[in-house]
């Protein structure tokens, strides 16, 4: 710790006596609020700004700051007007010219009869980084979803959108021309973390074992869930749902573990489907069940995560049809009014 | 959300009132791991008064209860009724909670 001597005598007593200033986990300076001249700095400060006890009593607050000088005096003045403390971002410069983002949470005060510009300075270089390399995570997530498929027996329409970069949620679906089936999955995994979303990827990769594997879809649900248990040990589940399209003989069959409803537009307006089944990730030896349904040209089906079902679902309007739900859904995940992630995946039969 | 909690020796008994959304959930998961990380295992929590909770709701109770199983410990629900209890019996989360009416 040093203080900058003649000047702030009283203070340098009171900081030797206390120490209290080194014991702060981010940089903090004092700066003369008069003539920007530093007055002393704790030792996170001398670390992060690279210089020594003697250079740095010899700085003024713009040999530290990467901003104009009016910039600079604003923002003193702002703090001197805001009496909790004002905080801001900007950038600083290290000895070596490396400059980088900082958070300054300031406030002034007169310590001794001295008018100090107080300010607690968090590198946030490493949150910045943090940041960039999630948003690239969830373009890489976003990157793992299909595209919307249409041929002559069905149409797909899909919607997305994570609470926050990266999702718990995401969806797959995957269609066998030959066999003429179309296989899907809805995910939801609790939670919005890095965690989670790669906690889908898995859930994703084994939907893919699952639908090679020749058994029933309740089957299917029972040995991924079986699977996944060793990636969700820490008090973490899943809801997912797996549907199965057989339009060989108009079947459409289900299984739910945990997104327990699903929407079928009919002429006659929307029914929710409920269907029980216990979240994955809680029970390994959980048994599921199977659900069917027989399905004609123009009905449609909805999928979807409780991000989106409870916003469509409050009572849903009868005359929506399949192209306004999905035009819905678009603004509901647009509108960042959401405070989950959103998902859904619309099937019309043609 | 109301969150009301009352500790004994045995046991802590946490009261929610009204509908547990996401920043309910978050709250009442700060109490219920802090009362873990002191020792506490076993929990009876009254669902008598909520009229909803969500995901997020469910989270936090199948967590705690993920946590305090290993312990010989286990988290029991009472008074769940419309469709907060619809909600454990579509999940099937009646059958991981011990349910008391």
């Amino acid at each position: 710790m040093s203080v900058s001597q003649g000047i702030f005598d009283g203070m340098c007593d009171y900081c030797q006596r206390f120490d209290l200033f080194n014991m702060i986990n981010d940089a903090l300076l004092l700066i003369d609020f008069e003539d920007g001249k530093i007055l002393f700095m704790n030792q996170k400060a001398l670390a992060l700004y690279q210089y020594t006890e003697e250079e740095f009593l010899t700085l003024c607050a713009d040999d530290i700051a990467n901003s104009s000088m009016r910039t600079l005096r604003e923002n003193m003045e702002l703090a001197k007007t805001h009496k909790e403390g004002y905080i801001f971002t900007t950038n600083h410069i290290k000895k070596d010219g490396t400059i980088f983002k900082v958070e300054v949470s300031a406030r002034y005060m007169t310590l001794h009869g001295t008018p100090v510009f107080a300010a607690v300075i968090r590198n946030l270089t490493f949150e910045g980084k943090m940041r960039e390399e999630i948003q690239m995570a969830g373009k890489v997530q976003h990157r793992m979803l299909p595209r919307d498929l249409e041929n002559e027996l069905f149409r797909i329409r899909s919607v997305y959108q994570p609470h926050h970069y990266v999702s718990g949620d995401l969806y797959d679906f995957v269609y066998e021309e030959k066999s003429q089936l179309l296989f899907g999955i809805m995910i939801d995994v609790m939670g919005h973390s890095v965690a989670a979303a790669l906690q889908t990827s898995i859930l994703k990769y084994l939907f893919l074992k699952a639908i090679k594997k020749n058994i029933t879809i309740n089957d299917r649900l029972a040995w991924i869930n079986k699977e996944v248990m060793p990636f969700f040990k820490g008090g973490q589940f899943a809801g997912v749902f797996l549907f199965e399209f057989d339009f060989m003989c108009n079947t459409l069959t289900y299984a739910a573990g945990g997104i327990n409803h699903f929407l079928i537009l009919k002429e006659q307006g929307p029914y929710i489907i409920k269907t029980p089944g216990l979240f994955l990730g809680i029970h390994e030896d959980e048994v599921y069940d199977q659900g069917s349904y027989h399905f004609t040209s123009g009905e449609s089906f909805l999928f979807l995560t409780d991000g989106l079902f409870e916003r469509i679902v409050q009572p849903m309007d009868h005359q929506l049809d399949f192209w306004s739900i999905h035009e819905m859904s678009k603004k509901i995940v647009n509108s960042g009014e959401c405070n989950d992630d959103a998902s859904g995946v619309g099937i019309l039969i043609r | 959300m109301e969150i009301t909690t009352n500790i004994s020796e045995k046991e802590v008994i946490i009261t929610l009132a009204g509908s547990m959304y996401v920043e309910d959930a978050a709250v009442l998961r700060e109490k219920l791991m802090g009362f873990i990380e002191s020792g506490h295992k076993q929990f009876i929590i009254n669902l008598h008064n909520v009229d909803y909770i969500d995901s997020s709701g469910l989270g936090v109770l199948v967590a705690v209860q993920k946590k305090v199983l290993p312990k010989e410990g286990h988290v029991t629900l009472t008074g769940a009724k419309g469709v907060v209890k619809e909600l454990f019996e579509l999940t099937r989360l009646n059958k991981v909670f011990r349910m008391q009416a």
